[in-house]
């Protein structure tokens, strides 16, 4: 029942991916502006945009375009952007590591800080504890991550000259992007851990297992909190997929270069094959993610296998 | 237990929040202990220091990525500050109009400017050791020839069709016309080495291998985040900077390079354009340590009408008095923070400056305005006003210059689009009017005049044979004075006639430059050089 429910997920994100390639597509293709005007700027004739469209083949029908994109993928080609003059593919993933560390730093930082926030807040409801963790999560629920970005620089790096201000290398470089990145998904997992204990330790087994003398701390951590895990896991997953999909404000704000700022910058100079791969990318990482998100979920509750 | 852990968790995040306000309560920025060179900062800058403690290593901040490496192909202005660093041209370029001696020590050309005869230095390398000579340059050219959509031949080389060496040192370079800003495209063209790119083609540049002449050499690019540079070993022009290394950082967010630079994790930040006014507020407080230069610059806004046949401003006197009715003192005052009114195309830092030129469609006279407008055919249609994004402060300039002009009846709004939208209007005539900033780099009008105006690039429809004929003869003749007075005189016809565009403002730069930190040339054309950056411990206060 497991590996079948695997396999027709797996079948859906194939489906997903082949939707995703074809909207992204469109969309680039739709939207107003035009490569070969852009690479050659205001000086190029129309004979010179029009001899550039040719080589870069977008003087063919929109299938065509199309089909010659996939192939080149199914061979491991996805194609030259007209912006860097190199290969789509080496210029993505010379940006996904530093995508992929923002992205597990910050995932790491709000875990360690929302889990035990939120299970303690659920535990101690209505007590000193759960209203800090309350006025925690709905701060980082309201805050502009904007505002939080060039706060954080202002007093840990401007006031406090305890972290640096922009840059990639060790580890001081990702804690403020880090920190301002995961402060929302921060709160919003504290929110779900607290509500989900709360609901979690009004069962009936709940007051069972308490009642037949196990430590409470162990009922906590090893009944209450697995059911109340689903959610989190479930909305943790998303946003993985998200913040791998890029951050730009984030990126942008702390100078990380990542998805999120190439993305920003192929749109904007209408380089096609580096959308389509982008989009293809950031949808495949959002597709294995959810994917595993309900591997997991099916594992812990094996109910979900037979949904 | 519980409890314990309850008012542990409590006391950290009181903490928390205290170190927070604590902070943001604290004294005004000029506080000296959270300036200078801090942790941060000494992690960025890892060379060796000398005596007195500065790093031999500077930090640039830039705000603007570089994504073209090849230096035929990358025309910005970050691409023209690092190809400046790593290579040389024939000839090189002051951004005021005057040229020197860079690889090629004289020149000559022949009666009708077809034929260009240039004698190259000697004793030159490259940083790959390989020995400079007329093969590099005839590859350079040949180039051009074979790949006419590279930018740098697109943008000057049109009428480029033969290259040939005469002997070791001396190069011809063939035109099949007269080309006016020769210089300004030779300077603009960086000499690569034959040998190299006989051998790699474009990996020279893409697997980042840059070989030049300069006086600089290139060590590593990441996209996005840094392009770092060490002294060439092989220069033959002597490089005596106080630093060894030289590493740009490209923050996108000017609030970042400010703080960045507050810090002293970079040492200057230049922003292409110029810092924006309303950002220079947060260096307050670090006037001993941090120089705001502000830079006339040639760079203008310009408003480009659509004179088609039924377009409101197919009539002379519409355009004008839209232009009557801008007031561009105030927007340059409360919009910009500095700038001037520009009378026409032409500024105190291009050819065809007439610092004589008046023009009542220039002054600023709403009564006046609305008078002529109400002798013209214009009813209310509407028109909308364009720019794009990358326009400094466009939301607030088109909202300023809508309001100057409904009010004399005019009935406008505005939008503000991406640049390739921009872009895609522009090159349909699909728009009513535009704003975007325009560079004349080296000075030059030509770029501005033929492409914009004589090419009509972007589809204005306007056509004026006399204004035409003008500007076809400046960018042929390559006698300066002739040029500057074809382009005077082409200026008055535009401001006469408010087509097919008229001046906004020309804009001024603010740059920030911590003391003690020489050489980094602002030049007028919006360009900004640091090949000879150097330090100056006497200069810091």
């Amino acid at each position: 029942m497991f590996w079948k429910f695997v396999l027709k997920r797996i079948g859906q994100t194939i489906i997903v991916l082949f939707c995703v390639s074809i909207i992204a597509f469109m969309l680039i293709h739709i939207a107003p502006g035009d490569p070969a005007r852009i690479v050659l700027g205001d000086s190029a004739t129309d004979e010179m945009v029009e001899a550039y469209r040719e080589k870069l083949g977008l003087d063919q029908p929109l299938y065509i375009q199309y089909f010659k994109y996939i192939a080149g993928i199914f061979q491991g080609d996805l194609g030259t952007s007209t912006s860097y003059q190199q290969p789509v593919a080496k210029i993505i993933f010379s940006r996904f590591p530093n995508t992929i560390l923002l992205t597990l730093a910050t995932v790491f930082i709000s875990l360690l800080i929302s889990i035990p926030l939120g299970i303690i807040a659920g535990v101690h409801q209505g007590r000193a504890i759960d209203f800090f963790a309350m006025l925690f999560a709905i701060l980082g629920q309201s805050m502009s991550t904007v505002w939080l970005g060039v706060l954080n620089i202002y007093i840990f790096s401007v006031k406090l000259n305890l972290l640096p201000t922009i840059g990639t290398g060790g580890l001081e470089y990702l804690i403020l992007p880090a920190i301002t990145l995961g402060y929302p998904i921060s709160a919003q997992v504290t929110r779900l851990g607290r509500s989900g204990m709360i609901d979690v330790l009004r069962e009936d087994y709940i007051t069972a297992t308490l009642a037949k003398g196990i430590p409470s701390s162990k009922v906590y951590t090893k009944y209450a909190f697995k059911n109340a895990l689903i959610p989190i896991i479930t909305i943790v997953g998303m946003q993985l997929g998200v913040f791998l999909g890029g951050a730009v404000v984030v990126e942008t704000i702390f100078s990380w270069s990542g998805i999120g700022q190439l993305t920003n910058q192929a749109v904007g100079n209408r380089d096609y094959a580096m959308v389509q791969s982008l989009l293809l990318v950031i949808a495949a990482a959002m597709a294995i993610i959810n994917l595993l998100v309900d591997i997991i979920n099916a594992k812990i509750d094996p109910r979900i296998t037979l949904q | 237990m519980k409890k314990r852990l309850t008012k542990v968790l409590c006391a950290l995040l009181t903490l928390c929040m205290l170190i927070g306000l604590t902070a943001c309560s604290g004294g005004g920025s000029g506080d000296t202990d959270s300036t200078g060179t801090g942790s941060a900062g000494e992690a960025e800058n890892t060379g060796e220091s000398s005596t007195d403690g500065r790093s031999k290593t500077v930090t640039i901040a830039l705000s603007e990525n570089i994504i073209e490496l090849d230096p035929h192909n990358g025309v910005t202005v970050i691409n023209g500050a690092f190809n400046d660093m790593l290579f040389n041209a024939l000839v090189r370029a002051d951004h005021e109009g005057g040229y020197t001696p860079d690889l090629a020590t004289e020149w000559e050309t022949s009666e009708d400017g077809t034929e260009w005869t240039f004698h190259l230095r000697e004793g030159v390398q490259f940083s790959n050791g390989e020995e400079f000579n007329a093969d590099d340059v005839v590859c350079t050219y040949q180039r051009l020839i074979d790949d006419p959509t590279l930018a740098v031949a697109s943008n000057n080389w049109g009428h480029l069709t033969g290259v040939e060496k005469v002997d070791d040192y001396t190069v011809k370079i063939l035109l099949d016309q007269s080309i006016g800003t020769f210089m300004l495209a030779a300077a603009q063209t960086y000499i690569i080495p034959n040998e190299a790119f006989e051998e790699m083609g474009t990996s020279l540049f893409y697997d980042q291998y840059m070989y030049g002449t300069g006086k600089w050499k290139m060590v590593e690019w990441v996209d996005g985040q840094y392009f770092n540079m060490v002294k060439n070993e092989y220069s033959w022009e002597e490089n005596t900077s106080y630093f060894d290394e030289v590493n740009f950082r490209f923050v996108l967010e000017a609030s970042t390079a400010i703080n960045s630079h507050i810090t002293g994790d970079v040492d200057a930040y230049i922003a292409s354009g110029g810092i924006s006014a309303d950002m220079l507020s947060m260096y307050a407080g670090t006037e001993d340590q941090i120089e705001i230069i502000p830079v006339e610059t040639s760079t203008i806004d310009y408003l480009q009408f659509q004179c088609e046949e039924g377009s409101p401003f197919a009539d002379p006197d519409v355009r004008r008095a839209f232009s009557m009715a801008i007031d561009r003192q105030t927007i340059i005052d409360s919009v910009f923070g500095g700038g001037e009114i520009p009378i026409g195309i032409a500024s105190e830092h291009t050819m065809g400056y007439d610092p004589e030129l008046t023009s009542d469609y220039y002054t600023y006279d709403p009564e006046a305005a609305k008078a002529l407008l109400e002798t013209t055919s214009y009813n209310g249609e509407p028109i909308v006003i364009s720019s794009n994004v990358a326009t400094t402060n466009a939301e607030a300039m088109l909202l300023a210059i809508s309001e100057n002009v409904n009010a004399i009846g005019f009935n406008t709004s505005i939008e503000v689009v991406e640049g390739a939208t921009l872009l895609e209007k522009r090159s349909t005539g699909d728009y009513d009017c535009f704003i975007v900033a325009a560079m004349s780099t080296g000075g030059d009008l030509f770029s501005f005049a033929t492409f914009r105006i004589q090419n009509d690039a972007h589809h204005s429809n306007y056509v004026n044979d006399e204004l035409n004929s003008l500007i076809e003869q400046a960018s042929i003749d390559t006698d300066e004075t002739v040029r500057d007075d074809l382009y005077r005189q082409a200026n008055e016809i535009i401001v006469e006639e408010c087509a097919p565009m008229i001046g906004v403002l020309t804009l001024e730069a603010n740059e920030a430059i911590t003391y003690g930190i020489t050489g980094i040339e602002l030049a007028s054309d919006g360009f900004f050089l640091f090949k000879d950056i150097d330090y100056d411990p006497s200069l810091v206060k």
